[in-house]
């Protein structure tokens, strides 16, 4: 079977001025499959969106990369050449996070789904207009009310629908959504979940939802992988996450937030994650970590399999008894 | 219409306000100038009785009531839409103001056209190859470009078309090739004139000769446009809009111009139109140089000499250009922004 996404050992970094690298991804290796809905979770820094935009192909020019990515089975980066012709738009497709800055001001939404359609299509006006509608309709909006406007004439659940009636007017199965639900309030995050899960049924799509706030994630994905530090550190089917998480980091975002209808005290751990560029030494987490040891002051942890899931901490390693 | 009534009304109030203050302030200091204009108009009287001469122009000019009244009655008139006679040549200013004026225009315009464009050309070429060399050159050659001083690099072409091919363009349109084929301006702009007329051969006289100082004056919008598109489009690639727009497939081109240049347009508008206004000084300082006819021209040859009827007409002028062009960048920026309402 083909991954819709697949990642070996990806690097990604940024160049400064000095034309040093600061790696903000740092070798990463994710398959998601067909069909499926993959979360990525993480704080903020800790370059799920730059992974994002790698597979979507809006890394800027002062970017670098290492390694491979392959979309539908097609390397789309190897090494440091990055090549997403026949891949933006027409197999992945993103779902921007703030959809009042991510249509132009300057056009009707029309003319926008115009230029989309007729760029991967070469469709008229005539005939991408009655694609925007059909579209329009799928995501639940009135077709007659949006055509004519401006994005700031629309409100911000219905700039977010539009976005991503535009983002599946691409065609492509698979859709990167870049915090979808992040600017939206409680009640319109709740119905956007629901959209997403069932344009995933209805049109087949795989998504790769990128997001910081856990809770939003368990509604919708069925694996789930939490970046820290420019690394996966955990990866396992949602349920497994929050019934027991084995990473402290997992816990620790699991901790933070409160769950409907189970009284816990809430935990948060003092701290920032590193910096891009300011890498400590051993596992990047040991500062902040309760259960840190002597081994995770000296060397990073690497990725243990038990069943399905994945995590790289050395509480689950059993190199750790050799080492102690 | 993204224009209000309100807005209008609001301007044209303020506008009036300005020119009011242009003709006080400019009546003073021509007045207040050394130089007499009553002996000027009298015909520069000699002998014994040129004092009468000179009082009795005094009077006929109403510069003998006090100062106060003076300017009132002056500042009626103007608004009234009578500038008056000039002193030194004795016809209506506004007959003099307004050959003058299309002469500047004219230049001015093609000075645009050419400088405008090219700098928007390289500005979004260096903006797509941020970092670049020919990015750090196109900077450098923005800086230079528009800060040359205008007088300075005018007389420079001069010089290098004189010692290279001997045509400099002086002037603007060869009286014998006008008086040959029988030309006669209608608006005043030549070339119009000579699209109008199908006379190709005046057509192409009047554009050789207004090719040389259109360039001097179009380095500074051409630097300006180049330095301010640059940045607005460097930074517009960097919005969620262009960037998601490229995520979704859209052609490079498109992308370009319909989404990373079309959000720089109201920006650009608004600064260009005020260089606009700025750039008809350097127009009237190069036709000078170029010994074309214009506003500057007529600035010159009459500055010394008393014509406070010119001069203060030649000043409201150049004053309500300068409003109606910031007037009409503000205008054309809410056509073009959806988001903006006046």
């Amino acid at each position: 079977m083909v991954l819709a996404i697949e990642t070996e050992n990806l690097w990604i970094g940024y160049m400064d001025e000095e034309d040093n690298i600061l790696w903000v991804v740092r070798g990463v290796d994710i398959n998601v499959k067909e069909n499926e809905v993959y979360c990525l979770v993480g704080e903020s820094g800790c370059g799920k969106s730059t992974l994002g935009y790698a597979i979507v192909g809006i890394l800027p020019p002062y970017a670098t990369t290492k390694g491979t990515l392959r979309i539908m089975g097609k390397e789309v980066i190897v090494g440091d050449t990055r090549n997403y012709v026949e891949t933006r738009g027409k197999l992945i497709t993103l779902i921007p996070q703030n959809p009042g800055k991510a249509l132009s001001p300057y056009l009707v939404i029309s003319d926008q789904f115009y230029y989309v359609l007729n760029s991967l299509y070469g469709l008229d006006r005539k005939d991408s207009y009655k694609k925007a509608r059909e579209l329009l309709q799928i995501v639940g909006l009135d077709p007659e009310k949006v055509l004519d406007s401006y994005p700031h004439e629309l409100s911000g659940g219905m700039q977010q629908r539009t976005a991503i009636a535009l983002a599946l007017a691409t065609g492509a199965k698979i859709v990167v959504a870049d915090e979808p639900t992040s600017s939206l309030d409680a009640n319109l995050r709740l119905q956007l979940l629901k959209l997403l899960s069932r344009l995933r049924d209805e049109m087949g799509l795989t998504i790769l939802m990128i997001t910081h706030d856990i809770l939003s994630a368990t509604r919708i994905c069925d694996r789930i992988a939490v970046m820290y530090a420019g690394k996966i550190v955990e990866e396992a089917h949602i349920n497994e996450v929050i019934e027991k998480p084995m990473h402290p980091y997992t816990k620790m975002l699991i901790d933070a937030v409160p769950v409907l209808g189970v009284k816990k005290r809430l935990v948060s751990y003092l701290g920032e994650p590193p910096r891009p560029g300011e890498y400590i030494m051993g596992c990047q987490f040991n500062k902040r970590c309760p259960k840190a040891m002597k081994i995770c002051k000296v060397e990073e942890p690497r990725p243990v399999y038990i069943g399905s899931r994945r995590v790289a901490c050395w509480l689950y390693s059993e190199r750790v008894e050799n080492h102690e | 219409m993204p224009v209000s009534l309100n807005y209008l009304v609001k301007r044209i109030f303020w506008s009036l306000l300005i020119i009011i203050g242009v003709i006080i302030l400019s009546y003073i200091i021509i007045i207040s100038a050394p130089g007499d204009p009553a002996r000027i108009w009298a015909g520069n009287p000699r002998g014994e009785k040129a004092i009468y001469a000179i009082q009795k122009a005094r009077e006929e000019l109403g510069l003998d009531q006090p100062l106060p009244i003076q300017i009132l009655k002056y500042t009626l008139q103007i608004l009234s839409g009578n500038m008056g006679i000039s002193i030194e040549y004795r016809v209506p200013v506004v007959d003099i103001i307004w050959r003058g004026l299309t002469a500047t225009l004219e230049l001015l315009v093609v000075s645009y056209i050419i400088g405008v464009s090219i700098g928007i050309l390289l500005g979004v070429e260096s903006a797509l190859r941020r970092g670049s060399r020919f990015d750090g050159l196109m900077q450098s050659l923005a800086i230079i470009l528009a800060n040359a001083p205008s007088f300075w690099l005018g007389i420079g072409v001069i010089v290098l078309l004189a010692e290279t091919i001997g045509f400099t363009g002086y002037g603007r349109i060869d009286p014998y090739i006008m008086y040959q084929t029988g030309f006669h301006p209608i608006t005043g702009f030549y070339l119009l004139d000579a699209l109008i007329q199908g006379n190709f051969a005046v057509f192409i006289d009047v554009f050789l000769r207004i090719l040389p100082p259109a360039i001097v004056v179009a380095t500074y919008p051409l630097g300006l446009g180049l330095r301010v598109s640059r940045a607005l489009i460097a930074e517009n690639l960097n919005e969620d809009y262009v960037r998601v727009a490229v995520a979704w497939g859209i052609k490079r081109k498109i992308v370009i111009w319909k989404y990373a240049f079309r959000g720089a347009i109201p920006s650009l508008t608004q600064v260009m139109g005020l260089a606009f206004a700025y750039s008809l000084i350097d127009a009237m300082i190069v036709e000078v140089v170029f010994g074309r006819e214009g506003l500057g021209s007529i600035a010159f040859s009459i500055i010394g000499k008393s014509d406070y009827t010119l001069i203060t007409g030649l000043m409201v002028t150049v004053t309500i250009f300068y409003i109606l062009m910031n007037t009409l960048a503000d205008i054309l920026q809410a056509i073009i922004d959806p988001r903006v309402k006046l």
